[in-house]
């Protein structure tokens, strides 16, 4: 670690209230003097105070499409409260219901829609793990094609191996394999702790659900996603569209 | 636990779901409770109910609020009391009356609305997005959810701590050269 890693280590610590009160008059003192240190303690402050405008930023946009997905559902309520004849609201209420549990629960266009938007990586990066029964042989086997094969030595490797990256390829694996439901099964596993693969778990579950006709799990994964930066974010918005209007 | 006390935790991993939840769950009786005691603008209401929860999930990330001394209803509706007061303080107005909610400690927002500072954080925040994953997760985990590098190298599946703690340094030096260069330009430009 060099020195400049040392001071932003420290500034960090500093500006998490972590340093003990010697330390604390010492950094002072620091600042006070150091020309160098107090362009460094001004940097990291900066980063702290973008990261948490960046935050706030997504977390707004997300919450405001919480609030619009509400008002939505509050002014269809007091339209129908208000409506000329109520009978007429409650026959359309009615077809409206049908209609949505027809696109959302059964979704005949789900396979269409899935063959689509599924695009499974080609192959898989080797992950860094030494020892027998690695998932690098299964990564091996995924790579050749040999889905069966693939999906076999990555159970083997799950044992050894929890890590959310195996669960996440053998998910993807037995999507390839048709296997929906055990698919789903893993990449809830992914997505039930924090790892960088969240995004992409969450876009292939939505996926699984979709071909499994099991539309109303599907909805939340991809407004989650559409509100995101992730890359899937544009494919999320397009797909909950295409759902929406039954196309 | 009970479900508050879970919820809790469940922010504090920096559960969205949860976020969602709590923003479900109190958003009629705060936008009632404002716009009858503030007579806020409903818009006004969602605005500040917004900002509320953002600041509630922060105490929560921060850890100045692990356990609920008072119930999580309270404790949101504290917070929403100070930024409502200080929304009308900026708009003129004046509020005289009475409202039921108690004060509770919370911490000062460390931002400002100094427009040269916005212009700022809005260049840093195309730079955090172009950073992308895992670099962009990591410095949001450690700066903003206030991960320790030991949670940030088992959720990013990093070798050990070192190896973590090698790969934010590199994450950040990218996002501070990103953030410098385009302010000098930008500056330059003008």
């Amino acid at each position: 670690m060099d020195a400049r890693e040392k001071y932003i280590e420290q500034i960090d610590r500093f500006l998490c209230g972590e340093l003990s009160e010697t330390e604390e008059r010492e950094y002072r003192l620091r600042l006070k003097n150091d020309k160098a240190f107090k362009k460094l303690h001004d940097e990291q402050v900066m980063v702290k105070k973008g990261i948490t405008y960046a935050q706030r930023s997504e977390l707004k946009k997300h919450l405001s499409y919480v609030e619009a997905q509400i008002s939505e559902k509050d002014n269809t309520a007091t339209a129908s409260a208000w409506s000329y004849s109520r009978i007429a609201a409650g026959l359309l209420l009615l077809i409206g219901i049908i209609s949505a549990i027809y696109i959302f629960s059964t979704g005949p266009h789900s396979p269409g829609l899935y063959d689509r938007y599924f695009s499974p990586p080609a192959t898989f990066a080797p992950l860094p793990v030494r020892g027998p029964a690695t998932p690098n042989d299964a990564i091996r086997a995924y790579n050749m094609g040999d889905f069966e094969e693939a999906d076999r030595l990555f159970r083997a490797s799950i044992d050894r191996q929890a890590d959310y990256r195996v669960l996440y390829y053998r998910g993807i694996t037995n999507m390839r394999l048709k296997n929906y439901g055990i698919a789903i099964d893993l990449l809830q596993q992914v997505l039930a702790k924090n790892n960088d693969l969240q995004p992409d778990a969450r876009w292939h579950l939505a996926l699984s659900y979709l071909v499994q006709g099991q539309n109303q799990q599907v909805i939340p994964l991809l407004q989650e996603l559409a509100t995101s930066d992730s890359q899937y974010q544009s494919n999320a918005v397009q797909l909950l569209e295409e759902l929406r209007t039954g196309r | 636990m009970n479900q508050e006390q879970e919820i809790l935790e469940e922010l504090s991993q920096g559960s969205r779901e949860a976020l969602t939840k709590i923003y479900k769950d109190y958003r009629q009786p705060f936008i009632h409770w404002s716009v009858s005691t503030y007579a806020l603008s409903t818009d006004d209401a969602k605005d500040l109910y917004q900002t509320t929860v953002i600041l509630f999930y922060e105490n929560v990330l921060n850890k100045k609020l692990t356990t609920l001394n008072s119930s999580l209803k309270t404790y949101l509706f504290a917070i929403g009391k100070n930024k409502i007061r200080e929304h009308l303080r900026k708009t003129g107005k004046t509020f005289i009356g009475l409202d039921s909610v108690p004060d509770q400690p919370y911490y000062d927002d460390i931002l400002t609305d100094d427009d040269t500072d916005k212009k700022s954080y809005a260049i840093f925040k195309k730079c955090l997005d172009a950073l992308g994953d895992p670099c962009k997760n990591v410095l949001v985990s450690f700066y903003y959810k206030n991960f320790t590098m030991a949670e940030i190298a088992d959720a990013f599946d990093y070798k050990n701590e070192a190896t973590a703690k090698n790969s934010k340094y590199k994450c950040l030096q990218r996002l501070k050269a990103c953030f410098f260069n385009t302010i000098n330009q930008s500056d330059g430009q003008n």
